[in-house]
This record gives C-alpha cells, structure tokens and sequence, in this order.
C-alpha cells in the first residue's frame, strides 16, 4: 500500500485491515443487539434471560482462545530457535484481550445468574475455576509490568504464561 | 537426578535450615503471626459451632498467609547480601538450588502446619480421631510440599527489584486455590467434620500429590530462567 | 423498542449489553490511543505496515 498524504494520526500502527475489522466489529455489534435484544423470541426455559447467553458465551470463548494463544506463543517464544521477541508480543496483547473478555464473562454471568438462581454468583467449581483463571491472568499482565530488558522480560513471562495454563485445568478436575 | 546434585541441594537446604536457627526469625515472628490470625478468626465469627465446623479451612488459610511471609523470608536471606547474585556466579545448578530451597521451605511450613492443627484443637475445640491420623499427615505433607514448591518458584521470580514484594500475593494466591480446597477437604475427612467419611479424603490427597508433582518439575525447570536477573 | 423495555429483568439484561459494549468499546479506544502515541515515536518511513 503507498503511503497516502494523511495526518500522522492516520499513520499510527492501523492499517487497512484493522480499519475494515472495526468497521465490521461495529456493524456486528448493532447487528447483535438488534438480533438479540429486538428481533430473536424469548426461550421457552429460560425466558428472556437467554438473550444474556447471547452475549455471555461468545466472550467466554473468546477469553479461552486469547488465553490458548498466550499459552501457545510463550512456548513458541521459549523453545523456538529465534526466541522472536513477536511472539512475546502476541502472547501480551492476547493476554490483555484475555481479561478483558474474561471480565466481560464475569459480568454478564453474574447478571444472567441473578435472573436464574436469583444470585449474582455460586460457588461451584466451573465458575471458581473462571474466577481464578482471570486473576491468575491479571497476576501475568503484572509480572510483564516488571523491570529488565526485552529479552529478560520476555523469558520470563512466558515461563509465567506456561505456568499458569495447566494449574488453572488441574483447579477443573478435581474431585467430584 | 545426579547424586551430586542432590548433595548441592542438601547442602542449600541445611544452609537455609541452620540460618534460621540461628536468626530465629520464623519462630519469633511468623509463628507468632499465624497464631495470631487463628485467634482473629475466632473472633471475627465468634464461637457456637461455625468456628469447630470451619477450623480445617481456616488452619489452612492461616498456613497459606503464613506461608506468604515464610516465602519472603526465604527470599530476602538471598537478596539481601547479593546471595543469589554469587550462586548464580558461582554456577550453582538451578535445579538443585529449587530443592534445596524448596525443601528447606517445606519443612519451615511442616513445623507450621503442626504447631497450627495443634492450635486448632485447643482454640477451636475440634478432636482429631484415631482412623483418620494417616490421612491427617498424608494430607498435611503433600500439601505443604506442594505449597513449598509453588512458593519457591514466585518467592524466586518475587525477589529483588522494586515492586517486586507485593506481586508474591497476587501470583501466589490463585495458583495456590487448588491446595488450600484439597487440603481443607482432607482434613475435613480425617477429622470427620460435618460427619465425612474418613473414605472421602483420599480422592483430595490424590490431587494434592498431582499438584505437588506437577509444581514441583515445572520449578525445578522454569527456577533458573527466573531467577536470572 | 417499548417492547424490549416490557421485558422481564429488562435492566439486568440491558445492563449486561450494556456493559458488554462499553468494556469493548473503552478498550478498542485505549489499543488505538495506545496505538497513536507509539506511532509518534517512530519515522513514517519505518512504518513498514502501511
């Protein structure tokens, strides 16, 4: 793409794909509630706290996959030959998208379970492990906040993004 | 496992070991402290059953803050002369230097945990019973030994540097729920709180062992990455 | 519109869009202004992306 004569804000890290992906995000995004809110009927069992569902799933596989990802870059990032400091990179800005998702989840969850249980939250293990896993999360964005050089830093919290993966599944699978 | 790390790691542990004997810095003030946080419990719920129902989870929540300040401790003897600095100069084995520290860490906590039960039996009034004794101590080691290992792999990435002392909690304390529940289950089962089979118990120490195994070879092997700078 | 103010445990559930779109929203604006600032810091002849 040749560099158009625009204002440096215009040249800051967007390109044209990030520019048509948040177009599309916005228009999905009143897409989803016209759908969700307006146009889609209220479910049989759960009445109209479904349409929370709508919302609440998607953003929990999201938070999933951001954290797949993190888990996946730090290994790339420690047993790859290069120890390309891009992966580190994909593993903290996945880790960011991460929580933010994870809270969003927790959010909406919490409202859904207010409707249905008449609670905001429960003590079961399937939500604890949610809760535990976006803590462990925010922990790894503060070790990545730490001192030390580039290198230091990224060896370092890929060691923490691996760390963190198969305790919170090990939280899971517990007894009954 | 060379034997000669082994030795190195005996050698590090005994050092930690025979520093605290000497400095009495456990004794005099984490002891005192963990004790202390059984007496507020008491008084934060206040007697007539809730406290002889809850005594198993809170001696492990007392262990778990307890072992937050152990693990300082642990960390600060190293930091503080430019101690690591020279193992790490001196090409000390990291492995070794995560079991030593480990170990040394793990038997800190174990004299806690007892000194804590015992706590509890008089402050709180619960009655250990014969059947459950072995499921009592196999519960209180594998879970210390896996709280030594989790607190020797933060404790190390904690150290020095500033900032560094306030993340310990925050990194510790999520990766360290699974312990404190199989730990409160078991002894909930060994003590027959709310009438558990002593049967019940043995399931939670099974995953304490896991999570033990499972720190304690991802600390050994993560330990000299972070602890580098 | 009227019809989805009439519906049970509207606010909970407005709330929770809500929310779902501010939290997003509040976040793509700080990745962008994050974005911008980064970009001042480096020549436009360096900005291999664009």
């Amino acid at each position: 793409m040749t560099p158009s004569p625009q204002t440096s804000i215009r040249r800051a890290t967007g390109t044209r794909a990030t520019r048509v992906l948040g177009i599309v995000t916005l228009v999905m995004l009143g897409w989803l509630g016209l759908f969700g809110l307006v146009l889609s009927p209220a479910d049989v069992d759960q009445g109209d706290a479904v349409r929370i569902m709508y919302v609440h799933v998607p953003t929990v596989w999201l938070a999933y996959l951001a954290f797949i990802v993190t888990a996946v870059c730090s290994a790339l990032y420690l047993f790859g030959k290069r120890h390309s400091l891009g992966f580190d990179r994909v593993a903290g800005a996945s880790a960011e998208i991460g929580v933010v998702f994870m809270a969003l989840t927790l959010i909406s969850g919490s409202l859904w379970g207010r409707i249905t249980w008449g609670v905001y939250w429960q003590w079961d293990a399937r939500l604890t492990t949610t809760a535990l896993l976006f803590v462990t999360y925010i922990g790894y964005l503060a070790v990545r906040g730490l001192d030390g050089t580039r290198e230091r830093r990224a060896r370092r919290s890929a060691v923490i993004g691996l760390l963190a993966a198969p305790v919170a599944s090990l939280a899971h699978h517990r007894p009954r | 496992m060379s034997p000669g790390r082994i030795r190195l790691a005996r050698r590090l542990a005994a050092k930690d070991l025979l520093i605290e004997r000497r400095s009495r810095v456990l004794v005099n003030q984490v002891l005192p402290f963990s004790g202390l946080v059984m007496v507020v419990f008491a008084f934060a719920l206040g007697t007539g059953g809730v406290l002889e129902r809850a005594a198993p989870g809170l001696v492990w929540l007392a262990v778990l803050f307890s072992s937050l300040s152990t693990v300082q401790r642990s960390f600060g003897l190293e930091t503080a002369d430019g101690a690591m600095e020279s193992l790490r100069v001196a090409g000390v084995d990291p492995i070794a230097l995560f079991l030593g520290k480990a170990a040394a860490l793990a038997i800190e906590l174990l004299v806690l945990v007892t000194v804590l039960l015992g706590l509890a039996v008089v402050l709180y009034g619960t009655e250990p019973r014969a059947e459950g004794i072995v499921l009592l101590v196999t519960t209180a080691i594998s879970a210390t030994l896996g709280l030594a290992a989790l607190g020797t792999i933060y404790g190390g990435l904690a150290a020095g540097g500033s900032g560094r002392e306030t993340l310990l909690p925050l990194l510790v304390l999520p990766v360290a729920a699974p312990v404190l529940i199989g730990a409160t289950r078991g002894v909930e089962a060994a003590l027959g709180t709310d009438r558990t089979a002593v049967s019940e118990g043995w399931p939670w120490v099974g995953l304490l062992l896991v999570f033990a195994v499972a720190i304690g070879v991802g600390g050994a092997l993560a330990f000299g990455t972070l602890i580098e700078d | 519109m009227s019809a989805v103010l009439a519906m049970r445990d509207a606010g909970f559930i407005l709330g929770a869009y809500a929310a779902t779109v501010v939290v997003i929203g509040g976040f793509a604006l700080w990745v962008l202004r994050a974005g911008r600032r980064s970009g001042e810091l480096v020549d436009d002849e360096e900005k291999y992306w664009t």
